[in-house]
C-alpha cells in the first residue's frame, strides 16, 4: 500500500463527478432523512413556541431565558429585551440545531473517507482513474450540499410557519445553523487524516465540537452573568454562528469565520491526504498488547472488551450532561409561574416542579440512554454480518451464551448510564436547590426507567434471533415511544395513548410513583423475548459474511 | 485412536431458499488421515464446512463430526477440533495477540510455549492492531490458534490463500508435524501443489456432490496416462492406434505421437507398441490439475452454484 512518486497530476478533477455521484447512491436514504428532520425540528420549535406563548407568556419568560445557566445551554440570546417568537425560538433553540448540522457533516466526510479507506475499498476505487483527493474533496462537496439544503430547509421551515417571520432573517438562521456543520465537515475531514480508524475519527471530531461546545458555553455564561470570560465564546465556532443574531442584528459576516475556518482546514486536510499512504494515517497507531489481559477468556469479558472503551465516554458523557441540567433545577422552579401552562404541566405544574423538572430529566436520560442499548444489540448483529462470529463459534462456545453475554451486558450498561445520569442530575439538583434528598431520588428516578430499555432491547434480541436482518425494526418502537413521551400531551392527544410510550408507562419518579405494574410487566416481557431470542438464534443458520 | 471417522457425511444436502448448495453430499475423513477437497468456486466447499461446525444445519441425510452430531453436539465438538475460515475477519481494535489468545482460551486446549513459537515461526507481530493485518497477517492468527491447540481434528477452509510461499512452506510443515500426531485434518484447497504434497485422500465436490473421492493413486487410475513416442522409422500406426481400445486424442506431430491411455487398458497397449521399434517413450501419470479439469471443464459449471 506505499505511495510510489507523488504526481503533480495527483490534483486532477478526473473522476469527480462520476464520485458524487458514488456519495448520492450510498446516501440516497441518509442525507434526505438529515436533511428532512433537521427542517422538521425546525419547524417544530417554531410551531411549538409560537402556539404555546401569547406575548404576555413570552414577555415573562425573558427573566428565564437570560439567566446564565441557560446561557451555558443555548447561547448568548440577543434581543431578549424586547423579545419575540423568532429571538426566543433562536435564542433557545439555535444550538440544537448547530450540534445536528456538526454531527451530519463530519460523519458524512468520515464515512465517504476514512472509512472507505478502512474497509479497503478505497484500494480498489483509487485504483481506477481518480485523482487522490477526489474522495475527499467530493465528500467535502456532498457534505457542503447537505449543509445547504439543511440551511435552505430551515429557512423555509421558518418561513412557512404559523409565525410568518420575515425572509431574510429565516435564510440567515439557517445559514448560521449550515456554516457550524460546513466547520465541521472540514474538521472530520482533518481527524479522518489523523488516524487510521473511522471510528477514533469520528470521537475526535465529537470532542472538537464538545469543545466548541463547552468553549461557547462558558463565555456565553460568564457574559450573562456581568464575568470576565465572555471572550472564550469567540473561540468556538458555534459562538461565530451565533453572532450573526438573526431578527435581531442580522449580521451576515461572522458566517465568514465559519466559512474562513472551514477553507483552512480543509486545505490543511487535503494538504495532508495528498502526502500521505493511502489507509496511513499521521498519528501511527501504537503497538498493543502482545497477549490478551487474563481475564478475557469468555464471551463476556469479550463484550466488555469491545463495548468497554466506548461504554466510559457514554459513562462520562451522560455524568456531565446530567449534573448541567440538573442544575437548572432551581431556576425552574423560579422561572415556572413565567412558563406556558401546557410546558408547566408537562413538569408537574406549579406545585410540584421541582420533583417533576427532576422526574422529567429521569425519563429524558431513559430516551437518551436507550440509544446505548439499541446501539448494542445492532453490535451483536455486526458481530455475525461482519464474519466475526463464524470463528468464534467454531470455538466452544455456545450459541445461547454469546446472546445472553450480550443481552446482560446491555442491560447492566444501561443500568449504569441510567444510575450515572441518574447521580450527575441528583447532585446538579442538590446544590441548585439545597435539597440533598434530590441525589437518592433523582438516583431512583432514573434507574426505575431501566424495565423500559430492557423491554427495547430485549425487542431486537428477539427480533435478532429469530430475523436478523430485523433486528433494526426496535427502532421504530423506540421511535413511537419518544414521540408519543415527549410531544404527546403538548399535541393534545389522549393520556391513554400517551402512556403506551415505554417512556411514560413507569412514570416520572419523584414526581410520581412508579408504577410497579409496568415495571413487572416489563421485566417478564423482557425476559420472555431473551428467551424467545435465544431459543431463535440457537435453531437458526449463521448468516454468511 | 479409535476407527469412528473423523468425519462421516452421507447424502447429506443443504438448500438456501431455493438455491441448493449441497445435493446429497457423501464425504468420509479417516481418523489420522489429511482429506484434501477440491472443487470449483462455489461448489459447496464452505457449505460443507460450517455444516461441520454446527454453524448451518443441515437438511437431510447423515452428518457425523468424531462420532457426533455436529449441530447439536457443537460446543462439545468443539473443544476437539479447530476451524480456520478462508477470510477471517477480527476486531480491528484487538491485537493480533489478544485474538489469539482469546480463541485459544475459548476452545479450552491452550498451549501457550507453542503458541508462542508459532508466532516466531509464521513471523507475525502480535502487538499490531487487527485493524492494521493484512489477509495474509489476518489468517496466520486464526492458523496459529488452531495449530497450538491440542485437537483432534482440524477442518482448513482454503487456510493459505493469503500467504507467501515461505509461509506456505512454514504451513505445510506444520501440516505435516500435525499428521504425525495421528489428528485428522479436512483441507480445503485451491492449491494442488499443496494438496499434492499433504493429502492421503482427495475429494472432488462439484455442484454440491462428491464426484470422485480416494486416494491420489486411485483418482490417477481413474484418469487417463499421457504417453508420446518417437519410432526409429515413420510408420503408418496412427489409424492402429485410433483403432485401439483405450486409446483418445491421437496426433501425431514432426515424428512425434502423443495420444493418452486409460489406466485399465495399458499393458495392452505397451504390448502393442513394444513391436513397433520405439526410440524414445515417455509416458505421465495424470496430475492433479488434468484430475480436476476433467471435472471443472464440464459445461454447466458456471451455472448458479454460489454458497
Amino acid at each position: 500500500m506505499s505511495s510510489s512518486a507523488r504526481h503533480k497530476a495527483e490534483t486532477t478533477s478526473l473522476g469527480m463527478i462520476p464520485y458524487l455521484r458514488f456519495i448520492a447512491r450510498r446516501d440516497r436514504w441518509r442525507a434526505p432523512a438529515w436533511v428532512i428532520s433537521l427542517g422538521l425540528l425546525a419547524l417544530y420549535f417554531i410551531t411549538a413556541i409560537t402556539l404555546l406563548m401569547d406575548p404576555a407568556t413570552l414577555q415573562s419568560m425573558t427573566g428565564f431565558v437570560r439567566n446564565p445557566m441557560l446561557a451555558l445551554i443555548s447561547g448568548p440570546g440577543f434581543g431578549f429585551e424586547a423579545i419575540t417568537v423568532e429571538r426566543y425560538v433562536v435564542g433557545v433553540y439555535a444550538t440544537f440545531l448547530m450540534i445536528g448540522t456538526s454531527l451530519m457533516s463530519h460523519t458524512t466526510v468520515i464515512r465517504h473517507t476514512r472509512a472507505e479507506e478502512e474497509s479497503g475499498h478505497a484500494e480498489l476505487l483509487r485504483s481506477h482513474v481518480i485523482g487522490r483527493q477526489i474522495p475527499l474533496l467530493a465528500a467535502l462537496g456532498a457534505a457542503a450540499a447537505l449543509n445547504l439544503a439543511v440551511s435552505l430547509c430551515i429557512a423555509l421551515a421558518f418561513i412557512g410557519s404559523v409565525a410568518h417571520p420575515a425572509a431574510v432573517p429565516s435564510l440567515l438562521f439557517g445559514l448560521s445553523a449550515g456554516s457550524v456543520g460546513l466547520f465541521f465537515a472540514a474538521v472530520g475531514a482533518l481527524t479522518a487524516q489523523l488516524t487510521t480508524s473511522a471510528r477514533t475519527a469520528s470521537g475526535m471530531a465529537g470532542t472538537v465540537l464538545a469543545l466548541a461546545f463547552i468553549l461557547r458555553g462558558l463565555g456565553d455564561m460568564s457574559t450573562a452573568a456581568g464575568g470576565p470570560v465572555g471572550w472564550l465564546a469567540w473561540l468556538s465556532p458555534l459562538g461565530w454562528a451565533q453572532r450573526t443574531a438573526p431578527f435581531t442584528d442580522d449580521h451576515w459576516w461572522p458566517l465568514l469565520l465559519n466559512l474562513g475556518g472551514a477553507l483552512v482546514l480543509a486545505a490543511f486536510a487535503l494538504r495532508i491526504q495528498s502526502r500521505r499512504d493511502l489507509g496511513a494515517g499521521l498519528l501511527a497507531d501504537r503497538p498493543g498488547r502482545a497477549r490478551a489481559a487474563r481475564w478475557l477468556a469468555t464471551p463476556w469479558a469479550l463484550v466488555v472488551r469491545l463495548q468497554g472503551p466506548g461504554l466510559s465516554w457514554w459513562l462520562c458523557g451522560v455524568l456531565l450532561g446530567g449534573t448541567i441540567l440538573g442544575s437548572l433545577t432551581g431556576l425552574m422552579s423560579q422561572s415556572i409561574t413565567a412558563m406556558p401552562a401546557q410546558i408547566a404541566l408537562l413538569m408537574g405544574g406549579p406545585g410540584a416542579i421541582i420533583k417533576g423538572y427532576v422526574g422529567y430529566l429521569a425519563m429524558f436520560f431513559a430516551i437518551l440512554v436507550s440509544v446505548y442499548s439499541l446501539r448494542c444489540v445492532g453490535a451483536l448483529r455486526g458481530e455475525e454480518s461482519e464474519g466475526r462470529l463464524e470463528i468464534l463459534l467454531a470455538d466452544r462456545m455456545g450459541r445461547g451464551t454469546w446472546v445472553s453475554a450480550w443481552t446482560l451486558y446491555a442491560l447492566v450498561a444501561s443500568g449504569a448510564l441510567l444510575g450515572m445520569a441518574g447521580l450527575g442530575t441528583g447532585l446538579g439538583a442538590s446544590f441548585s436547590t439545597g435539597d440533598p434528598t434530590l441525589l437518592s431520588g433523582a438516583a431512583l428516578g432514573h434507574l426505575v426507567q431501566l424495565p423500559a430499555l430492557w423491554l427495547l432491547l430485549t425487542v431486537g434480541v428477539a427480533l435478532y434471533g429469530w430475523v436478523p436482518r430485523a433486528t433494526g425494526v426496535s427502532w421504530i418502537l423506540y421511535a413511537a415511544s419518544v414521540f408519543l413521551a415527549l410531544f404527546g400531551s403538548l399535541l393534545g392527544l389522549e393520556q391513554q395513548l400517551v402512556d403506551n410510550s415505554l417512556f411514560q408507562a413507569i412514570g416520572q419518579y419523584p414526581r410520581h410513583s412508579p408504577a410497579s405494574g409496568a415495571i413487572l410487566m416489563f421485566s417478564m416481557l423482557g425476559l420472555l423475548l431473551w428467551a424467545a431470542g435465544y431459543l431463535g438464534f440457537r435453531r437458526r443458520d449463521l448468516k454468511a459474511a | 485412536m479409535s476407527d469412528i471417522p473423523a468425519v462421516n457425511l452421507e447424502q447429506v444436502t443443504k438448500s438456501f431458499g431455493r438455491k441448493q448448495a449441497l445435493a446429497g453430499l457423501s464425504l468420509r475423513v479417516q481418523p489420522g488421515e489429511v482429506h484434501g477437497f477440491l472443487g470449483p468456486n462455489g461448489a459447496g466447499k464452505s457449505t460443507t464446512l460450517r455444516i461441520l461446525l454446527g454453524l448451518l444445519r443441515h437438511d437431510a441425510g447423515t452428518a457425523q463430526v468424531l462420532g457426533k452430531d455436529p449441530w447439536a453436539d457443537a460446543v462439545e465438538l468443539h473443544s476437539r477440533l479447530a476451524y480456520v475460515p478462508g477470510d477471517v475477519a477480527l476486531w480491528p481494535n484487538l491485537t493480533g495477540g489478544e485474538a489469539i489468545d482469546l480463541f485459544m482460551r475459548l476452545r479450552g486446549s491452550a498451549n501457550p510455549a507453542r503458541r508462542d513459537e508459532l508466532i516466531e515461526r509464521f513471523d507475525l507481530d502480535p502487538r499490531a492492531k487487527a485493524r492494521t493485518y493484512s489477509k495474509g497477517n489476518r489468517q496466520k492468527v486464526a492458523l496459529i490458534a488452531a495449530l497450538a491447540s491440542e485437537v483432534e481434528l482440524l477442518l482448513l477452509d482454503e487456510p493459505t490463500s493469503g500467504l507467501d510461499p515461505l509461509m506456505e512452506a512454514q504451513f505445510q510443515e506444520c501440516i505435516s508435524g500435525v499428521r504425525q500426531q495421528g489428528r485428522s485434518i479436512l483441507l480445503s484447497s485451491h492449491i494442488l501443489a499443496q494438496v499434492e504434497a499433504l493429502a492421503d485422500t482427495v475429494s472432488i465436490i462439484r455442484r454440491g456432490v462428491v464426484v470422485e473421492s480416494g486416494s491420489l493413486e486411485q483418482l490417477r487410475h481413474l484418469a487417463s496416462t499421457s504417453i508420446s513416442l518417437r519410432l526409429r522409422e515413420p510408420r503408418e500406426v496412427i489409424e492402429v492406434l485410433r483403432g485401439t481400445p483405450g486409446v483418445h486424442d491421437v496426433h501425431s506431430r514432426e515424428g512425434m505421437v502423443r495420444f493418452s491411455a486409460d489406466q485399465e487398458h495399458l499393458p495392452q497397449i505397451m504390448q502393442l507398441i513394444s513391436d513397433w521399434g520405439v526410440a524414445s517413450l515417455t509416458a505421465t501419470p495424470p496430475t492433479l490439475e488434468q484430475l480436476l479439469l476433467r471435472h471443472y471443464g464440464e459445461p454447466g459449471t458456471t451455472s448458479a452454484e454460489r454458497k
